[in-house]
């Protein structure tokens, strides 16, 4: 599972490898004829295109309709290159790097915005490659396209047959499903998915998403520069019709049939899709509008792809044989305050790094205001949070606690103001630079990152301060373990300082709620914080749940972690807190001790209404009925 | 040089159309349809059926086609929208192309490859205005597209309906929660999103034949417009189609037809890396 694919953990996984070689070794043996060969050399190809798809598509989410443009782009700059007598060896990187600076001229602009845009600009150039493909003949050939293109030539011996070509295109499916899964089992991987599941919730965690989709639609696009080069060299000829807007579609249909997000549904899609079209040869020009019909049945009955049909009869099975055996009940797992022995402490690994400076006050705010559209959310808010503090902030809903923990972490950008963190400005800065420097966050709303395991959900935030390029990552080597293994071991000592060590390999999705807030402070804390915001921790947890994270918001303080936390539970405000804020209508109204603002009358006011006797003739004045159901 | 003008804001009247009936359903459910172009086609066809093959009085062949493309569009919110709300967006994005792959192909099928002659309700009738020709049917798209504009307006902003899609697309659960009936306000949207485009096609198929695959090219210039124009706005978007119109024709009409598509995705890429709101569109802000 660490920097091997989860592939092969098994022994009986390695039995089923094992077999598997042999037979895809074997596999030409079997073919009847050449024709049959080239269809499962073109296949090959087609994979290579489809899993690198996945990278942008499948781990990141995003729509990418340029494939079959990278395609074409790396087949005629293999071609062109080749034909002037350059070596194949040579003219492949060089189709991988033209490929991969399209992907940045498309990717830069697009990615920073919603998805669509994406989808829309990679549609419409792959409209363009195809009319340029076409008509600058002097180097594309035109319509006609480029003949003779040299083939591959190994050591001096050139390939030649479809036989040799099939070894030849299996060894570098290999490589390529090899580096894909590399990639997911790595930290890169783990922050794309966390960022397809929640972009903002990725963020916070120090994950720079518009870098990391950047880096997966370079690699979807290198692949498919690769698969070009391939292609080119294989077939000899090259002409523009191929790389069609029509095929880009089809590698993301084989991609969604498959499975989107599985290197295994990648494969049995292409497979699918490359068999298909044969086998229904007889339907003629009906083929194409049954295509159609049969990706639509095929998205709305098995969103998952063809890949998650072993699990949903598992789970038949499962709900088949449920009267037999006892499902164990995580709720009763999970160790309560009573059940602990000793109080939670933060592990030393996870204890904020002492500053150089030390500071009295770790978090200014001055003079913040937060508009949208004529709301003022916020309204010229001032506090500062002292260094090891339990710092709340209270108020009615809709006074604007939950907009002050996104102009904090970075979610809402402030119009005017400054917050300072340790004397350095966060307001204009991403969530994820603002993580780096020191502050994280949970969500009211939960997000964990539901297609990650509980234990990679830590490790997400393990990495926030991880640095270091791509290629350790993609060929492995020391430094890339010790770093693997040491992003593992702190998110163990998170996982174990909320109570959750015993769910490490779970899904996140199937934790029950608490588990899930849980986990989304273990995940944060992971990021080795100076500062903690926590949105409601307590929300949809029992009283003997809110015990215990009372006691460890304690501990967080204890280890030197300023916590800073909106709750409506009063009772774990008061028990905790060192200080507490007061928002009314984004204005600050108090501020203070416990003890201090039980007795506020502004507090009393903003809860409750003034009283009856203080009120007046105004009996416009309403009381907020809100109040009482938090006071 | 007018005459080009015309011409091109003729062809980026077309481009504004097309835009308004994919704003139409994205500004109900927030979902981009690739398929727009193909329901332009449909249109068109419906135009050849209905005026050529069936020789159908102008009136009554304009009522036909925009009953069937309001017909189609319930089919297509039925077929690829519904089932899959609140799933991830590039399942719809991907069932919209594959409802367009099966409308093209059908219509290849049924109609055949080559393309077919459209009339125009006011024949190839032309008016002089000084040493500038323009055809009657150029006028006709002037003036459709300013009153389907305003239309499109009026309805989104000053009736009860309009208010809903509004409300819908800020807020499904939302909006159902204080009485919207959300299926049926979503339904609406997509039936004018669909009419929209089958008035796209019955105007341009009169000056460039209607073509079984004249769907993608055309609605990858509605992408264009309404990226441009700024993604959502109505007006933004009639006038980035009216620019683009014209500043294609120039360029074919003095550089190089080859390379006139070129311009709109150049134009396109360079207006997400400079001015990614377009035009007039707001700056993007994510809700937490």
């Amino acid at each position: 599972m660490s920097s091997v694919p989860r592939l092969i953990d098994s022994p009986r996984n390695l039995v089923l490898a094992g077999v598997l070689a042999t037979a895809l070794l074997l596999l030409p043996l079997a073919i009847p004829g050449q024709y049959a060969l080239q269809l499962v050399n073109l296949g090959l190809i087609s994979l290579i295109v489809v899993v690198g798809l996945n990278f942008i598509t499948g781990y990141c989410g995003q729509i990418n309709f340029a494939q079959a443009a990278f395609w074409g782009i790396g087949a005629y700059v293999t071609a062109a290159l080749t034909l002037h007598g350059l070596s194949f060896w040579l003219a492949l990187p060089a189709a991988a790097i033209a490929t991969g600076l399209c992907s940045l001229v498309l990717g830069i602009p697009t990615l920073r915005l919603r998805a669509y845009y994406l989808a829309m600009a990679t549609i419409a150039f792959g409209e363009i490659v195809q009319l340029i493909l076409v008509h600058w003949e002097p180097v594309t050939g035109g319509t006609s396209g480029l003949r003779n293109v040299p083939g591959v030539s190994i050591a001096g011996y050139t390939l030649s047959g479809h036989f040799q070509h099939y070894y030849f295109l299996l060894a570098w499916c290999a490589l390529a499903m090899w580096l894909s899964l590399r990639v997911r089992a790595s930290r890169l991987g783990r922050s794309m998915l966390a960022l397809r599941d929640s972009e903002i919730a990725a963020e916070v965690m120090g994950v720079d998403t518009v870098r990391i989709k950047m880096l997966a639609f370079a690699l979807s696009s290198m692949y498919a520069g690769v698969a070009g080069g391939l292609y080119v060299s294989y077939v000899n000829y090259v002409s523009p019709d191929l790389f069609s807007n029509a095929q880009a579609v089809l590698f993301f249909v084989m991609l969604v049939v498959g499975g989107v997000g599985s290197a295994i549904g990648a494969v049995i899609g292409t497979v699918v899709l490359t068999i298909l079209p044969e086998a229904l040869r007889f339907l003629k020009e009906w083929y194409l509008v049954l295509y159609g019909i049969g990706v639509i049945l095929m998205i709305v009955f098995l969103p998952d792809g063809l890949v998650s049909l072993r699990a949903r009869l598992s789970a038949l099975r499962r709900i088949r044989a449920v009267g037999t055996e006892t499902i164990p009940d995580a709720a009763v797992v999970i160790p309560l305050a009573g059940a602990s022995t000793a109080a939670p402490s933060v592990p030393l690994a996870l204890r904020a790094a002492p500053p150089a400076a030390p500071n009295a006050i770790v978090l200014e705010v001055r003079d913040v205001v937060q508009r949208f559209g004529g709301l003022t959310a916020l309204d010229s808010v001032s506090l500062s949070v002292a260094r090891g503090t339990v710092h709340a902030v209270i108020g009615p809903n809709g006074s604007g606690k939950t907009t002050f923990l996104n102009v904090l972490s970075g979610a809402y950008v402030a119009q005017s103001g400054s917050v300072l963190l340790d004397g350095v400005q966060l307001i204009g800065r991403r969530p994820h630079a603002i993580a780096s420097a020191g502050l994280s966050r949970t969500f009211q709303n939960i997000r964990v990152y539901k297609s990650l395991t509980v234990l990679e959900n830590v490790m997400v935030g393990a990495a926030c301060h991880a640095r270091g390029s791509l290629l350790p990552i993609l060929v492995g080597g020391k430094t890339h373990r010790v770093q693997e293994q040491a992003l593992r071991e702190t998110a163990q000592q998170a996982l174990a300082f909320v109570g959750l060590e015993t769910f490490a390999a779970r899904p996140a999705g199937s934790l029950a709620y608490a588990q899930q807030r849980l986990l989304e402070i273990a995940r944060a804390v992971a990021t080795g914080p100076q500062v903690l915001l926590l949105d409601e921790p307590a929300a949809g947890m029992n009283p003997q749940e809110s015990s215990r994270l009372m006691q460890t918001i304690l501990a967080l303080r204890d280890a030197g972690i300023t916590v800073i936390f909106v709750e409506h539970n009063v009772r774990l405000v008061m028990g905790v807190s060192d200080t507490i804020t007061v928002f009314d209508f984004g204005k600050k109204i108090a501020e203070g001790t416990p003890q201090q603002i039980q007795n506020d009358p502004a507090v009393i006011e903003a809860y409750l209404g003034r009283p009856r006797a203080a009120r007046g003739g105004d009996a416009s004045v309403a009381a907020p009925t809100t109040g009482a159901a938090h006071a | 040089m007018i005459q080009l003008i015309i011409n091109g804001l003729a062809m980026g009247a077309i481009y504004a159309l097309i835009a308004l009936g994919l704003l139409q359903i994205f500004n109900a459910v927030r979902i981009v349809n690739f398929a727009q172009g193909q329901l332009l086609m449909l249109g068109a066809f419906l135009g050849f059926t209905t005026m050529t093959q069936m020789a159908l009085p102008i009136w009554a062949a304009y009522l036909i086609s925009f009953a069937a493309m309001a017909i189609i569009g319930v089919f297509f919110m039925l077929v690829a929208y519904y089932p899959l709300r609140g799933k991830p967006f590039y399942l719809v994005i991907l069932t919209t192309i594959a409802v367009g792959i099966v409308l093209e192909n059908l219509v290849l099928i049924f109609f055949g490859p080559l393309p077919q002659s459209v009339p125009s309700p006011f024949g190839a009738a032309q008016v002089h205005i000084g040493s500038v020709v323009v055809s009657r049917h150029v006028l006709f798209i002037f003036a459709a597209t300013a009153v389907l504009l305003l239309a499109q307006w009026w309805f989104m902003t000053h009736t009860r309906f309009g208010r809903m899609i509004r409300a819908t697309s800020q807020d499904m659960d939302m909006a159902r929660l204080v009485g919207v009936r959300v299926r049926t306000t979503i339904t609406v949207a997509f039936m004018l999103g669909a009419m929209l485009a089958g008035a796209a096609g019955l105007l341009v198929a009169p000056l460039f034949l209607a073509d079984p695959t004249m769907g993608s090219a055309l609605g990858l210039k509605a992408f264009v417009v309404s990226v441009i124009g700024g993604f959502g706005n109505l007006y933004g978007a009639v006038i980035a189609g009216l620019l683009l119109g014209v500043l294609e024709t120039l360029v074919a009409g003095y550089v190089s037809s080859d390379f006139r598509d070129v311009i709109s995705f150049v134009l396109m890429v360079g207006f997400l890396f400079v001015r990614p709101q377009g035009l007039f569109g707001e700056k993007q802000s994510e809700r937490v």
